[in-house]
């Protein structure tokens, strides 16, 4: 099958630390590809880089056989999105939240689907009040929750975990597996950095270590 | 013009005021002294001197020499302006000099033309007013720095966040650039809101001192007041763009590396 991203020979550098070099590798449809290494290794960073948020100081990134300099970067990061560590809300609500993302121009042709978003929040075991409720009086997981769904009805073709059930109990994390994996649907793919040896391999079919 | 002459040795009685205070400060310990006799000095010897200096371009009556001050002043306001910012960026005493110097021409200009200055460059006019103009701009310029500047670094997950998501560079920085804005232009707002009720204005006080009739002095003092709120506007709006321009790359990347903290 296609390959619709590819890296090559990417390298990040700090000061005078070399953080990650020489890394290449390719996601197909349906792709999940676990980046491990310990902790300030870079997996982040690296992360940061495909989604454009850092520049690419070495090597390429292409997307649909595209380099990722060549698009458009909003139009680059409305079908790779990067999912941040510890979500970020500007809204106070949480359909606010949800709503927010419909009003920027690279998604002026997108309509925010409410149906949608309530089979998502219902697959992560959470209700329509949810909706109400104010960003300021979530739980660390529950805001994971809201930027994943944030995520999904902007339907990315690559989405980029960074931890994205490190606040979740077990129940409400495999609920969040089984809702991306269905979402991917052998269509799209994946990067997951999970501390968590047991997910990384129910989920991932690819590993990369830094 | 009919008013009273203010000779040295009533000013130096006058100092005596200054002195009642520093007294009072060293004998309760007020801590205050210090600073306020530096400052005291330094009014004094900076007004002295300014004073010389103008009497000097008015007499001169060259325009040459009246852009020279007027260039002069302007980056004076310039630099101040960044010297009151926390964090600075490579090129931000150009940006803010860039701003300063395109507003208050623009409006001096405007103004210049509309009470038919002659000749254009008559000084007794164009500094005075320009200098007003400044004093306001500069402290515009400042605050919008600082604040954009600030809430870049404190807000920089929720930027990040919706460039994540796809926003545009200005999209992801629009809202910061709406409050920074607000900010640089609440103490003209303020200012504004009690002007005449609480506040008599300084240079409609001064007017009136030199024997210009109240009406008259009302009026140039709305008028400066147009000048002063729009340029501080247009030279806060300027700036923050600029800012903006530099911190965001075409990339639409938000470049915090590109931020030093002064100590």
């Amino acid at each position: 099958m296609d390959k619709i991203f590819e890296v090559k020979n990417i390298a990040c550098q700090i000061e005078d630390r070399m953080l990650w070099q020489d890394i290449s590798f390719s996601l197909k449809a349906g792709d999940i590809l676990a980046l491990k290494g310990p902790s300030g290794s870079g997996k982040t960073l690296m992360l940061r880089t495909l989604a454009g948020l850092e520049p690419i100081q070495s090597g390429a990134v292409l997307y649909k056989s595209k380099a990722q300099n060549d698009y458009e970067m909003p139009v680059y990061r409305s079908e790779i999105i990067y999912l941040q560590q510890r979500p970020s809300f500007a809204a106070k609500t949480v359909a606010e939240s949800l709503k927010n993302p419909f009003k920027f121009k690279v998604h002026e042709d997108k309509k925010y689907d409410a149906k949608l978003v309530a089979k998502y929040l219902l697959a992560l075991g959470r209700d329509l009040d949810f909706l109400s409720k104010e960003i300021a009086n979530l739980s660390g997981g529950e805001e994971q929750i809201v930027a994943l769904v944030r995520a999904l009805i902007l339907e990315p073709q690559i989405i980029l975990l960074d931890e994205a059930t490190a606040s979740l109990d077990e129940e409400s994390s495999q609920n969040l597996e089984q809702l991306i994996l269905a979402y991917l649907n052998q269509k799209r793919a994946a990067i997951w950095i999970s501390h968590d040896q047991k997910q990384s391999e129910r989920i991932s079919n690819k590993e990369l270590s830094l | 013009m009919n008013y009273i002459d203010i000779s040295l040795w009533k000013l130096a009685i006058a100092s005596l005021l200054m002195i009642i205070n520093i007294a009072l400060s060293f004998v309760f310990k007020l801590a205050l002294a210090r600073n306020l006799i530096i400052a005291t000095v330094r009014m004094v010897s900076q007004l002295l001197l300014v004073g010389l200096v103008l009497e000097y371009i008015f007499k001169l009556d060259h325009p040459i020499a009246v852009i020279a001050i007027a260039l002069f002043m302007a980056a004076m306001a310039g630099a101040s302006a960044v010297r009151r910012t926390k964090k600075r960026y490579a090129q931000i005493y150009f940006d803010s000099l860039f701003a300063i110097i395109s507003a208050s021409f623009f409006v001096s200009a405007v103004a210049n033309r509309l009470l038919i200055i002659e000749p254009w460059y008559d000084p007794q006019y164009v500094i005075p007013l320009l200098g007003m103009i400044l004093g306001n701009s500069l402290t515009g310029v400042s605050l919008a720095l600082n604040s954009f500047l600030n809430a870049l670094e404190d807000k920089q997950k929720q930027i990040e966040g919706m460039l994540a998501l796809g926003a545009t560079r200005f999209e992801a920085a629009h809202k910061l650039i709406q409050e920074s804005l607000s900010t640089a232009m609440i103490p003209s707002i303020n200012a504004m809101m009690v002007m005449g009720i609480v506040s008599l204005p300084g240079m409609m006080t001064g007017q009136i001192l030199a024997g210009a009739a109240p009406s008259d002095a009302v009026r140039y003092q709305i008028l400066i007041m147009f000048m002063i709120i729009s340029a501080t506007a247009l030279a806060s709006f300027a700036v923050i763009m600029l800012a903006f321009r530099a911190m965001f790359s075409k990339e639409h990347r938000l470049n915090l590396a590109k931020l030093k903290t002064q100590n």
